[in-house]
């Protein structure tokens, strides 16, 4: 087993941030995880972008991802207006 | 588990560049140090910022302060504007609402104004009114007796007002100080979170924990509380629900360590920095742990013999809580992660780990820590001594402690109004005993490393 195999830069693919089941919204997270806020925060950094997938009911990254990847509403639809015509180049996932 | 439920909403799609105005630690940069250059910047036009950053002077009779009052009344109402303008374009930038932040505010101002008062009264510490626990007892009082509404909980931003308070407590460190302490700050703390984490982890694995759950609670009792514990939680895809467990020992201890601590170095007469360097190695989180720090520096000189003087508890406590432990959540997040993936158990998740995330889970604040402390160790490099205490200090130095000073007592008395004990998640008796078992480790091992190991080191700080 190689460890650097086990190591990349960052995630090239689909990543959770964008996938229908994922949620990370800073104030959502301290609502859902009493104490939070307390000693810590839902807008700090050491907690980068994570948060709930409530599909296999995990907090994780939200550059993770997983094979069950579904494309986020919100994402497809900006999507669909970055390839209109007055739109910039897309950056949706396939 | 709903697998099977469609979209969601709470999903917050920042960019890498949106984290500059999206997280409270780079607003903690920017407005402290904003503050720092400001105050040179008047400093250097032969002014200072003073008449803003009021604090109450020492009084003994209702009659003085009143007279305080009737002079700086509109000086504390400036303040006040100054703290709410600042901190609502804050609040606006993060995604809160600042028509819930304001009144919220306002109300954390005046109590705070109240706490500052009493710590101020000439007789304060004969009774034991060190204004960091005083804030933080009311705070307790308030949320667990009295109650608030819950929209009020938008103004009690601890870790926000803890970071803003690290920053302007870094122009008030010579940097020279952080290089010389720094290393040996690294290596006490390494030696405890090591061994604590150790101790916390494999006493969870024998009471048959899973193994992301024993990492998320090893990391809150070594590295620093509840941001070690959601930054490895979501570095090691831990379940859902062990967060909350992990947050909720990490509150309870730290709140009993925040009154322990300084009462122990105080009944065995520890020197300040001493103390600071024992409280920085085993409380957890930063507010806490500053609470603390601050309370037992404010015993020295009194009349209990306690020797050395409240900056070096803050220095001792801020070296080894913040350069010795907090700078390095990014790479135990890493390890863990990278142990995730190659030993424990993974299903739902690819198998790679990204070396990005030591970045971007660094505490960010510290930077301005770091950048506060080598700007002022500029601006006073070339002072006598004489000079720095005739010019330096009242016009530069003075008026940044004040407003660290208020920050600080934001934040222990947001902890007080925040912690609800009957809300926390019961976490069961397993991670108990495996958390508390590391507690006791931390506790002893911290004392035998800052007392009889490094103890001539840290009673030696020089702070100016």
């Amino acid at each position: 087993m190689k460890l650097l195999d086990f190591i990349q830069l960052r995630n090239s693919g689909p990543i959770c941030q964008d996938c229908a089941y994922f949620q990370n919204d800073p104030a959502l997270v301290e609502e859902a995880y009493a104490g939070l806020r307390t000693m810590s925060s839902g807008y700090a950094s050491v907690r980068d972008r994570d948060g709930f997938c409530i599909y296999n009911q995990l907090y994780l990254s939200a550059r993770d991802s997983c094979a069950c990847f579904t494309l986020s509403e919100q994402v497809l639809q900006s999507s669909i207006i970055q390839d209109s015509p007055n739109g910039s180049e897309s950056q949706s996932h396939s | 588990m709903n697998k099977y439920k469609t979209e969601t909403t709470g999903t917050n799609q920042s960019s890498g560049w949106q984290e500059f105005w999206s997280k409270e630690d780079w607003w903690a940069v920017w407005l402290g140090l904003g503050i720092i250059i400001l105050a040179y910047i008047f400093y250097l036009s032969g002014s200072s910022i003073s008449w803003i950053a009021v604090a109450p002077a020492k009084w003994s009779t209702l009659s003085q302060l009143a007279a305080q009052f009737s002079v700086n009344g509109i000086r504390y109402l400036a303040l006040l504007g100054a703290f709410l303008a600042l901190f609502t374009i804050v609040i606006k930038f993060i995604g809160q609402k600042p028509r819930a932040f304001i009144p919220s505010f306002i109300f954390v101002f005046i109590l705070s104004t109240i706490i500052y008062i009493a710590g101020n009264w000439d007789q304060a510490s004969r009774y034991n009114l060190e204004p960091p626990l005083v804030a933080l007892i009311l705070g307790l009082v308030i949320s667990n007796l009295i109650g608030l509404p819950r929209w009020l909980d938008a103004g009690f931003r601890v870790e926000f007002y803890i970071k803003l308070g690290i920053v302007l407590l870094g122009a008030t460190l010579p940097f020279t100080l952080i290089i010389w302490a720094g290393p040996v700050a690294i290596l006490q703390a390494s030696i405890v979170s090591i061994v604590t984490f150790l101790v916390i982890f494999f006493t969870s694995r024998k009471l048959g924990l899973d193994q992301r759950l024993a990492a998320v609670l090893g990391a809150g009792g070594a590295v620093c509380g509840v941001s070690a514990s959601i930054a490895v939680a979501g570095a090691v895809r831990a379940k859902k629900e062990h967060p909350p467990i992990a947050i909720s020992l990490v509150v309870f201890w730290a709140i009993i360590l925040i009154f322990a601590l300084p009462l122990i170095s105080r009944t065995l007469h520890l020197p300040t920095g001493v103390g600071g360097a024992w409280i920085g190695t085993s409380e957890f989180a930063d507010a806490a742990g500053l609470a603390a720090a601050q309370s037992y520096g404010g015993l020295a000189g009194g009349h209990l013999g306690i020797t050395g003087t409240a900056d070096q508890a803050l220095a001792s406590y801020t070296l080894i809580k913040v350069i010795g432990r907090d700078i390095w959540i990014g790479i135990w997040a890493f390890v863990l992660a990278l142990i995730a993936i190659t030993v424990w158990e993974r299903n739902e998740t690819n198998s790679r780990v990204q070396i990005g995330q030591i970045w971007w889970r660094f505490p960010k604040f510290v930077i301005g820590f770091l950048v506060a402390s080598i700007l002022t160790t500029l601006i006073v490099h070339g002072n006598t001594l004489a000079d720095y205490n005739k010019l330096v200090k009242p016009a530069l130095i003075a008026p940044i402690i004040s407003l660290r000073t208020w920050a600080f007592t934001f934040s222990f008395f947001s902890i007080g109004l925040t912690t609800r004990f009957r809300e926390l998640t019961v976490a069961g008796i397993k991670p108990f005993v495996a958390f508390t078992a590391g507690v006791i480790v931390n506790v002893i091992l911290g004392y035998i490393l800052s007392v009889i190991v490094f103890g001539h080191y840290w009673s030696s700080l020089v702070t100016h």
